[in-house]
């Protein structure tokens, strides 16, 4: 029956609102955010794995030239493949009204009566093919969406020589296709490359494959080996011309997609860690001290009999009351914003199903380490005073012991005011507390720089990639490679003002048991178009001899500058010869292989032969140019880098912008609350201090300066150990966020160093503000009534 | 004034009610060789030194002394507030001094009273609810409001510390310490913020909950005539007992004049 | 409210603090550019293809008789003098000797060929021994110092090339520079499928090496570029600086560290640098390539 000790506890909450609201905010911030990006994460990966079991994504794919039908039963016959799809799969030239630039379509069969198929599609809208009508066919989503395609309209084709009028009835999703990226790029253009799903019957017509099929997918049986099935598969299709069957892991999409969320997993994972950490951290310290300030009565309930255990629960309480508005805030906002983001991604991966899950261990985990945590703090506390004899604890403190310090012998302290000499002396004597009120704010700002640098690495990649590396206007893409008279071509058409050509060559690269299925790209020695520019901002020209290898490739192969590469051309004449490896590029993008053109011409014993080229263009005649290239049957595809970048933006920088809103925004509210916290803390612990120097004559300026002084010194400390800490924690969230396709750069702008200061000095104004404003409350006459 | 019937209760049983001050009365307290070291920064101050006293049952002691004599020390060692550095305290075959934490805490919580120099109220309860506080945990309180009458606050009930006098504080610490009918009292400097009218009914009330409730009382003041209500005082100068006299005649409370 | 020299002193340094950290929030991070220079030089436009060299006077020598032709000794690039025996053919082997192919001892009545003139042999057409009718072609054989080049063009560059233009050649080991000149432009065009497969009306072009060794002999595939116009002395701007407003062409020149967009007029136009004919003054710096961030006033790093 303690209704007493009740109602002080309720008391004491209300006395400390401002204070517990500003914990409540970083709480609910870090848990917010533990609780939201590891959902979010959780649930795409999730959501993937549905889609792919539920619409049987292929685990192995195989492109050949030929094979007839009778062939799929071989296949399927091979130990550990469980289910195999054959299908006719080609590319298109394709004739689009409204795009004046030619557009490419990779046209993929499907039966001709909708069935279960590996790879299935969804009909997002319309309705399947019918039968027989070899003109119908279902078009990719984001394809539709970049040209605004409705079940209805028609498009123009050239199949296999010959022109084609289609007429799109549904619109669909496959797994297989979730980025549909031509192959050569990396980013997919949605308005100039497509996914065209036709009847098999009418591709088989096209592109006179009756009977037989080019393209296949299988699915393994549980506990098959990967491995072991492609070797098989591979032997069975050599003769049919097969390229070399891969897993998922090779397979474009797949890829793509796996590439972001894993770019995602540091936010799912490391980040929230981090933030749920800090915030661990920062409540320990808030309650310690805030537990601290009550010394004197914990010291009189023991005095007066009451047991440690009936302190430790009251005390408890409170720390669980005061951390539980800013949980159940955090979580429902986690919950909200985790939705939400989901949702966002989900729609953006054009994921056909939306799953948002919250696993009950993410709650727990955040409440019991928040509530574990801020009890540790209070905990602690009420530990330190409780052990104390009563009559100590009541005791106040015994002052200090002030020795002469640096200051004093160095004589700088004559150059101080008193109040100034006053601060300098009560940071210099509980040294541990006020490092650790720096640490806090400190581990606040670098939060906040984290989320900066992350928008200035997404600028600087688009500076070198876009803007410094790729400076063509369009790439052109053969059907098949040209010799150099195609180049003059090109140069002598109207509106084409530079040509820089190139040559790609699927090939193998092998060191030891590390392989990979690459492209060389043989690119001319001092390009001005298309250059290769490294992370530093370094053009780098190719050497005359041997690879030059992207760091990512030379990393997978483990190789480094001098090693030799075993290269397996998987075209043409099918050379394999052993090369060096005569540099290593950091490159932000991609996993690339390039060569001297004329040194890949030779090793691949051929003439001066080029498989596209890059164009300058006159804006001028641009319509015009486009619109020849776009009748020209040898040319497949025409790229625009402009559009590459508007892919990227929509896609990587996106998905980063995303989460790193998230982070600004909460590291943003952390820092308000820490420095908040910090000043306030201090004005209770000293409240009785400052009142009798108030008492004595220091006015309200002064005594506030007093405070404030101290206050002033352990933030200005905090920023540049923010900074270095923010350094640190960018180069291991950087390391992280690595993946094959993309590396973000270490840069660190001065804008991100200033705003992060400005911030957290603008949180310390008005939390100063704040306090000041307390300090005008001080109550002077309570200390009048104490007597000594 | 309604001292003598706010108390009422049960305390007939305890112990022997002849409190003559007489040496005759059995000893609550034996203490032995109390000394007491103080390490208050850079410099250590020797409070108490090898102090030997009896508290008896049932008695009204002052401790007399300047400040900075020991004597609150002594009053909280006495009370299991703070450990000698030497010596012991013997409560009714209780060694306090070679009791553990928890002991000494159920030791304070059904036997001892305190009212503190400096009062220690609890600021974020009203005067009736830092009173309650206590009597909560005891097994046989009086009501708080009537403690609080007893010492004159009745009108007082609801205020926070920040709104009384320094005297209405330490009324309420006064009626704090007799609400749960101590076995025993230690008061340390009760009537320091007080004015002569408002020390006397705070007298008073000490007196009362001595007489009627035969608890062993203790007080500590450098008002000499204060000294002539007890039983027995005290005088404690530079960390030692200089003397111990019995009082002959006892003068009321409402008798003194200071 | 006095304010001493010290508060002052703050107030500065403050202010002071402060204005430094709004300029460099707000300031423009400057663009990293590539740059290039007006300069005066000379400048050459050409018309570019690809041709072939063919050797002006080729002689194909036949047998001139039927008959068991013993092996050519010949490989091409030999040369040969007039009248040097090349092949030998005998009208009558004996077939009913029990005769060894190899035996190459010539029967007492056997034809010889002589090479017609002096020359290099072009190509060996009969390669093995064996037997060939009259007329056979066995060798041909033509002065390689006597070459000229052929090349195709469109008939729309064909027309730009003026009569006697200079031809610029690669050497076969690709270090020098040979010339030759135009002789003569074919008035017949000719409709041929392009390499990308677009029908194109094309038209011969027959030059003259100006060197008497070329290193090149019969057949050889060979770039020409064609001098349609050139000039020893033009203000010139590297071409990947220009960009389109409108109908007419802008650079960016940068001054004081700025990009100024500035509008010009061009002249002649190669794959390197445009002819400048207004706008910009010698020495005068401009962007390349400049991207799609940059706007008048952008403050810009050279690289």
């Amino acid at each position: 029956m303690q209704r007493a000790l009740f109602k002080k506890l309720i008391r004491d909450l209300w006395h400390l609102r401002g204070q517990l609201a500003a914990t409540a905010v970083v709480v609910a911030c870090g848990v917010a955010s533990f609780v939201s990006m590891r959902s979010t994460y959780a649930s795409l990966l999730e959501t993937q794995e549905n889609y792919y079991s539920e619409y049987r994504f292929g685990d192995v794919f195989a492109s050949l030239t030929r094979a007839p039908e009778g062939i799929a039963s071989r296949i399927a016959a091979v130990p550990g493949v469980a289910a195999v799809e054959t299908r006719i799969v080609s590319d298109a030239i394709l004739d689009i009204p409204d795009l004046r630039e030619p557009a490419q379509g990779r046209i993929v069969s499907i039966p001709e009566i909708e069935a279960p198929i590996l790879n299935d599609l969804h009909l997002k809208s319309g309705r399947y093919i019918r039968p027989g009508r070899s003109d119908e066919i279902i078009v990719s989503a984001a394809f539709a969406e970049a040209n605004g395609f409705v079940p209805g309209d028609s498009l123009g084709a050239i199949i296999n020589g010959r022109s084609r009028r289609l007429n799109i009835v549904g619109i669909g999703l496959s797994p297989e296709y979730i980025y549909e990226i031509r192959g050569g790029d990396i980013f997919p253009d949605n308005k100039r490359y497509g996914i065209i799903w036709m009847g098999r019957d009418a591709a088989e017509a096209a592109y006179d494959m009756k009977g037989a099929f080019n393209d296949l997918s299988l699915t393994l049986a549980p506990n098959a080996s990967e491995d072991q099935v492609i070797d098989q598969v591979d032997r069975i299709l050599k003769t049919y011309g097969g390229t070399g069957s891969y897993g998922r892991a090779d397979q474009q999409s797949y890829r793509f997609i796996s590439n972001e969320l894993s770019q995602l997993r540091t936010f799912g994972t490391f980040l929230p860690i981090v933030f749920l950490g800090v915030t661990a951290f920062l409540l320990h310290l808030v309650m310690s001290r805030l537990i601290n300030t009550q010394r004197e009565q914990i010291g009189l309930l023991k005095a007066f009999g009451y047991r440690n255990t009936e302190i430790g629960v009251h005390f408890f309480g409170l720390a669980f009351i005061s951390v539980l508005g800013g949980i159940i805030l955090g979580v429902l906002l986690g919950i909200w914003m985790g939705d939400g983001m989901t949702t966002m991604y989900t729609d953006y991966f054009r994921f056909p199903i939306l799953t948002y899950h919250i696993g009950i261990d993410l709650l727990v985990y955040s409440v019991l380490i928040t509530i574990g945590s801020a009890a540790l703090g209070a905990g602690s506390a009420v530990r330190r005073a409780v052990l104390l004899p009563p009559a100590e604890a009541m005791r106040p403190e015994a002052p200090p012991s002030f020795k002469p310090g640096i200051l004093e012998t160095s004589g700088l302290s004559g150059y101080l005011s008193p109040s100034s000499r006053m601060v300098a002396r009560n940071i210099s004597r509980h040294p541990l507390k006020s490092m650790l009120a720096s640490l806090g704010i400190a581990i606040a700002a670098a939060l906040l720089f984290t989320g900066f640098y992350f928008y200035d690495a997404i600028d600087q990649i688009i500076d070198i990639q876009f803007r410094q590396a790729i400076r063509e206007d369009a790439v052109v893409n053969f059907t098949k490679p040209q010799t150099q008279k195609a180049r003059l071509e090109l140069a002598d058409m109207s509106g084409v003002m530079g040509v820089e050509t190139f040559r790609a060559v699927a090939a193998r690269l092998s060191a030891e048991h590390y392989s990979k299925k690459s492209a060389i790209i043989g690119v001319e020695s001092e390009p001005d178009l298309h250059r290769i520019v490294d992370q530093n901002s370094q053009v780098r020209i190719v050497s005359p001899h041997g690879l030059a290898l992207s760091r990512a490739l030379a990393n997978r192969l483990g190789v480094s500058k001098g090693s030799f590469v075993t290269v397996e051309v998987l075209e043409g004449r099918r050379p394999v010869k052993r090369v060096e490896v005569t540099s290593i590029i950091d490159e932000l993008m991609g996993m690339n292989a390039y060569m001297n053109i004329r040194t890949l011409n030779r090793l691949m014993d051929e003439d001066d032969i080029i498989s596209g080229a890059y164009l300058r263009v006159d804006s001028r005649g641009e319509d015009g140019l486009y619109d020849k290239l776009k009748r020209i049957p040898s040319i497949s595809g025409v790229g625009m880098p402009k559009a590459i970048l508007e892919s990227f933006n929509d896609t990587f920088a996106k998905t980063i912008g995303i989460f790193t809103s998230v982070l600004v925004l909460f590291s943003s509210a952390i820092v308000f609350g820490v420095v908040y916290n910090a000043a306030r803390i201090a004005l209770s612990e000293r409240g009785r201090e400052l009142a009798s120097l108030r008492v004595l004559g220091f006015s309200k300026r002064e005594v506030a300066s007093i405070l404030l002084g101290e206050q002033a010194v352990v933030t200005l400390v905090a920023v540049p150990s923010g900074f270095v800490l923010g350094v640190v924690l960018c180069a291991t969230m950087n390391n992280l966020v690595d993946t094959e396709l993309m590396r973000l750069p270490l840069v660190f702008t001065i804008r991100t160093f200033l705003i992060t200061g400005v911030i957290v000095t603008i949180a310390s104004a008005i939390s100063a503000l704040l306090v000041t404003l307390r300090l005008r409350g001080l109550d002077l006459i309570a200390v009048l009534k104490t007597r000594e | 004034m309604d001292a003598k019937h706010a108390v009422s209760g049960t305390r007939a049983s305890r112990g022997g009610k002849a409190k003559s001050g007489r040496p005759e009365a059995e000893a609550v307290f034996r203490i032995r060789g109390i000394s007491k070291i103080y390490k208050m920064g850079a410099v250590d101050v020797q409070a108490l030194e090898s102090v030997d006293l009896d508290l008896y049952a049932g008695e009204l002691a002052v401790m007399l002394g300047a400040s900075g004599s020991g004597k609150s020390t002594l009053l909280n060692i006495i009370g299991g507030l703070d450990v000698p550095t030497a010596g012991e305290v013997i409560y009714a075959d209780h060694d306090l001094t070679k009791a553990n934490d928890k002991q000494l805490t159920e030791f304070r919580r059904d036997h001892v009273g305190f009212v503190f120099q400096f009062y220690n109220l609890i600021p974020s309860l009203t005067a009736l609810e830092n009173v309650q506080l206590i009597t909560e945990i005891a097994s046989n309180p009086m009501k708080a409001e009537e403690a609080l009458e007893i010492v004159g606050l009745k009108d007082r009930l609801n205020h926070f510390p920040a709104q009384l006098s320094g005297g209405e504080q330490q009324r309420v610490a006064i009626a704090r310490a007799i609400a749960k009918r101590p076995d025993v009292l230690l008061c340390d400097e009760p009537t320091g913020a007080l004015d002569f009218q408002t020390g006397k009914i705070v007298l008073e009330a000490i007196q009362v909950v001595n007489r009627e409730l035969g608890t062993t009382t203790a007080v500590i003041t450098h008002n000499a005539s204060i000294a002539q209500m007890a039983d027995r005082v005290i005088r404690i100068g530079s960390g030692r007992i200089v003397s111990v006299d019995i009082n002959e005649t006892k003068l009321k409370p409402e008798d003194l004049i200071w | 409210m006095k304010v001493t020299k010290r508060q002052w002193i703050y107030i500065g340094v403050g202010s002071f603090v402060v204005l430094l950290v709004l300029w460099g929030l707000f300031r423009e991070t400057p663009v990293t550019v590539d740059t290039g220079t007006c300069k005066r030089g000379p400048m050459v436009v050409t018309v570019d293809g690809e041709g072939t060299t063919r050797v002006r006077q080729k002689h194909t020598i036949t047998a001139p008789v039927s008959g068991k032709l013993f092996k050519i000794k010949l490989t091409e690039g030999d040369r040969i003098p007039h009248d040097y025996p090349v092949a030998e053919i005998d009208p009558n082997p004996p077939i009913q000797r029990e005769a060894d192919l190899n035996d190459d001892l010539p029967s007492p009545y056997t034809a010889k060929v002589f090479s017609p003139a002096d020359g290099r042999v072009l190509r060996v057409l009969e390669k093995s021994e064996g037997f060939v009718a009259a007329g056979t072609p066995l060798v041909e054989i033509g002065d390689t110092d006597n070459i000229e080049i052929v090349v195709d063009l469109l008939s729309t560059d064909a027309a730009r090339v003026p009569p006697g233009a200079t031809m610029l050649i690669e050497d076969p080991d690709r270090t020098q520079q040979l010339k030759g000149r135009v002789r003569l432009i074919e008035s017949q065009a000719i409709t041929k499928v392009s390499a990308l497969g677009v029908e194109e009306q094309r038209v011969n072009v027959i030059g003259d090496f100006l060197s008497k060794t070329t290193g090149y002999g019969d057949n050889y595939r060979v770039d020409v570029r064609i001098v349609i116009w050139e000039s020893g002395n033009v203000l010139s701007v590297p071409a990947s600086a220009l960009f389109r407003n409108g109908e007419d062409w802008n650079v960016f020149v940068v001054e004081y560290g700025r990009a100024q967009p500035r509008a010009v007029k061009i002249g002649q136009q190669n794959a390197d640098s445009a002819q400048v004919l207004e706008g910009l003054t010698e020495g005068e710096t401009v962007i390349l390539h400049p991207s799609n961030n940059l706007k008048a006033g952008s403050y810009v790093t050279p690289r």
